[in-house]
């Protein structure tokens, strides 16, 4: 077992740990594959049952969260003692998110509450609030994010914002207060996920969170040099090598420079890596939680060819908001993107929105693409945004734009950045006011509030009575509320019948949390309802679309303890991509479609049935993303309908 | 001073150096990941399946609109593809460069719930002219699944 096993490993156990030990923790591909291949090393996991990831990881996480097995397995695993000390020091250690999900106060969060927008915090108050001004690496770790995007066209102070604590689940878990003062700074943990395989930091295997890894340390301190040129890639330690090698004569290969670089950069992480982790407050900020924002217009923002009409006047009104602009910069950024095949406006527009075209104090980089990876550099920013997103054309811009501030594709709320749409509709149409490449609006709007990106398929206002397993309390009421996470929703502790792949019983109790994350009846929702209210087919992304019914579906009646009712299943293709949804307790009758034509979107198809508890039962999933559009296992379709704002009331 | 910083550095070379040597990978390779795609010239002549989407492992429980993409090494000449799907249905095959996709339209015909259904990629030719070297099969379900 090698530093990179070991790293691999402490990256493991950290992001099952940020996801209170369940199967589903998300870290990438590259990270995990290379995780699991280091666990493999371990005595523990030789026999041949362990070539199954389900099987290697869910063993794993049973190991781990049992204070007696995880001692024994630490001991049998060949660690040596300070090893076993830094895992234990990892594993034991107490999330933010854990502490405060445990107080019951907590538990009581309104909706209005997680509307505030924690935004425009400066860098600096930050710190002194204990939330870190140079989180940790970005792509090599599962923690929740947040980028906190600043707010150009709102420069006025406010006296004070709430940050929202929530868990990967977006699920809130806390709150702290972050006093507002002086100018806005763009904080950024996080843009990109896939660049992890790129860079260093991802070959390095991803150290630890908020400072208390190898990377992280790096970043959050004195090594910002570091930060700044070896995390930039692999390339970049190969320049440096070859211009040593020129410059002096010495007769060292390429390669052989680049690890004594690394082994420098080993050298540090030796040294900080293992070093026991911070306190909570050091910790990466959480997501908040709050409303997101749909993207309701497109930019062509890889055509090359669109300008600037009127430089001077935006560049005054840039000064005027950030006198300490560097707008010396402008012409950098405009020849740079035409080079590159981008709409200079556009990456203009990012470059103000994203740091106050680098006139707030603080910034991490000038185009927010690597937050983690602080640089002043614009080029190395620029290369960032051209080298990581150049594979998102023109008709993938709402890809990008969930990319770029969520680290995943469209669709996206844009929760954890809900000005961030709004902010670069803004200041890209004061640069591209009209003319080719102005903005363009989406052609159909769902008749949907706050943006969400599926519709209610009911009218009017709605409440969730039941989320999705370990949805945020506000989604729940009575046997759906819990104070852990674990215990609410579908599926918790107390509410939900779900079927269990494995024992092929139809309807079981499943008592096992790990199996719950796998199954499609977790991502559900309950929304109140009435007998005989009409059911519509959603809008999906704001669009509508034809939608068929699959009557080889069709199933019921369900038994009173099932809650009653038929279940009838939709399908549509948005955008190409598959979608399907599942309304549960409704009366059998399907209501056919207008004279003429199918089934659009806004078309009632099904009505409410009498039932003990008349509600709407509602599945949805997808294959958009790249998303496997199956019935079960891990990282399938199906998804929390509330995080698509599906029925969620302002 | 000098003399202090000159031997700190000389001693983190030695030591990055003596890194570099304990940690060199036995084959020659930095990465752990296994080498997805040939890379020597005579691999590179090989047009053969390189993954299914769903994976295999999924392939009997997906939905009824469920796409399946085959992706070969190389981009597959549309004209040279052969393929029975047993019982045979009608659904759309798109090609584009390496990927195949197999995928109901909306308005179906669809996978039928609960029937088996055998693929076999009879023959195939990559762009490059490399014909593939044996017939491939997948084997898919889309079961009936409520709750």
């Amino acid at each position: 077992m090698d530093l990179r096993d070991l790293q691999n490993l402490k990256t493991l156990f950290q992001a099952i740990k940020d996801v209170n030990y369940k199967p589903d923790f998300n870290i990438p591909y590259s990270i995990r594959a290379n995780s699991l291949a280091s666990l493999r090393k371990l005595p523990q996991f030789q026999a041949e049952q362990f070539k199954d990831d389900n099987t290697l990881i869910n063993t794993l996480i049973q190991y781990l969260k049992d204070p007696r097995k995880k001692e024994d397995f630490l001991a049998k695993a060949g660690f040596t003692q300070k090893q076993q000390e830094e895992f234990r020091v990892i594993l034991e250690k107490k999330s933010t998110g854990e502490e405060v999900s445990e107080q019951p106060t907590q538990e009581a969060q309104t909706s209005e509450q997680a509307e505030q927008p924690p935004v425009g915090e400066p860098s600096s108050t930050m710190a002194d609030q204990g939330i870190p001004n140079l989180p940790s690496t970005p792509s090599i770790h599962a923690a929740p994010k947040i980028v906190i995007h600043d707010i150009p066209h709102t420069p006025e102070e406010t006296p004070g914002s709430k940050l929202f604590i929530a868990n990967k689940n977006m699920n809130i878990i806390g709150e702290k207060v972050v006093k507002e003062v002086g100018n806005k700074t763009g904080i950024g943990l996080k843009k990109g996920l896939t660049r992890a395989g790129t860079n260093l930091s991802g070959m390095l295997g991803g150290i630890g969170r908020g400072g208390g890894g190898l990377l992280g340390g790096i970043a959050g301190g004195g090594g910002k040099f570091l930060g700044g040129t070896l995390l930039r890639g692999g390339y970049a330690l190969a320049d440096i090598g070859t211009q040593m090698t020129r410059g002096r004569g010495i007769a060292i290969s390429g390669r052989l420079l680049v690890f004594i670089f690394l082994g420098l950069f080993l050298s540090a992480g030796i040294l900080t890596g293992f070093a026991p982790s911070q306190t909570p407050g050091t910790q990466p900020a959480p997501a908040q939680v709050g409303q997101g924002q749909a993207l309701d217009y497109k930019i062509p923002f890889r055509n090359s060819s669109i300008s600037v009409s009127n430089p001077d006047v935006i560049k005054n009104q840039v000064k005027s908001f950030w006198p300490n602009a560097k707008l010396a910069n402008w012409d950098t950024i405009v020849q740079q993107s035409i080079n590159n095949g981008w709409n200079p406006a556009f990456v203009l527009t990012l470059w103000i929105e994203e740091t106050g075209a680098q006139g707030v104090p603080n910034y991490s980089d000038p185009l927010g693409c690597a937050p983690g990876q602080p640089t002043a550099d614009i080029d190395l920013s620029l290369k960032c945004l051209f080298n990581n997103f150049s594979r998102f054309g023109n008709d993938k811009f709402a890809n990008f734009m969930c990319m770029y501030s969520e680290s995943k594709l469209s669709p996206c709320s844009f929760l954890a950045n809900k000005f961030f749409p709004k902010n670069i509709k803004d200041w890209y149409s004061k640069l591209v006011p009209s003319g080719p490449g102005a903005l363009a609006p989406i052609a159909t709007s769902p008749p949907v509030a706050g943006g969400a990106v599926v519709s209610c398929p009911l009218d009017g206002t709605r409440v969730i009575s039941c989320g999705s397993f370990m949805s945020d309390n506000r989604f729940n009421v009575n046997k759906c509320r819990g104070t852990q996470p674990i215990e609410r929703g579908h599926c918790g502790s107390n509410y939900g019948w779900c079927s269990n792949p494995h024992t092929k019983d139809r309807i079981v109790l499943i008592t096992d949390p790990n199996e719950i994350p796998k199954l499609r009846r977790a991502h559900s929702i309950d929304i109140n309802a009435s007998p005989g209210e009409q059911v519509k087919l959603p809008f999906i992304n704001g669009k509508s679309s034809a939608w068929f019914h699959n009557s080889g579906l069709d199933f019921g009646p369900l038994s009173p303890e099932e809650g009653g009712g038929y279940i009838r299943v939709f399908n549509t293709d948005v955008d190409g991509n598959v979608w399907l949804v599942y309304f549960i307790h409704v009366d059998p009758i399907v209501i056919s479609p207008p004279l003429g034509r199918g089934y659009h979107s806004g078309d009632p198809v099904l009505t409410i049935a009498n039932t003990g508890f008349p509600h709407l039962h509602v599945n949805i999933g997808s294959d958009e993303g790249g998303r496997k559009l199956v019935n079960y296992g891990e990282n399938n379709g199906w998804l929390d309908p509330e995080s698509l704002g599906l029925c969620v009331s302002e | 001073m000098h003399k202090t910083l000159l031997i700190i550095v000389i001693l983190l070379i030695i030591f990055a150096i003596l890194l570099f040597i304990t940690t060199r990978p036995k084959d020659g390779s930095l990465s752990n990941q296994p080498q997805a795609i040939p890379t020597t010239a005579t691999q590179s002549q090989i047009f053969a399946v390189k993954s299914i989407k769903p994976p295999v492992s999924d392939l009997m429980q997906i939905t009824y609109v469920t796409p399946i993409m085959i992706t070969f090494t190389q981009a597959v000449d549309p004209k040279t593809f052969e393929y029975s799907i047993e019982p045979p249905i009608d659904v759309p095959v798109n090609f584009n460069g390496q990927n195949v996709i197999f995928k109901p339209k909306a308005e179906g015909p669809w996978w039928v719930i609960d029937q088996e259904y055998t693929l076999t990629i009879l023959s195939a030719r990559s762009t490059q002219g490399v014909y593939m070297a044996n017939p491939y099969k997948i084997i898919f379900k889309a079961p009936l699944t409520t709750f």
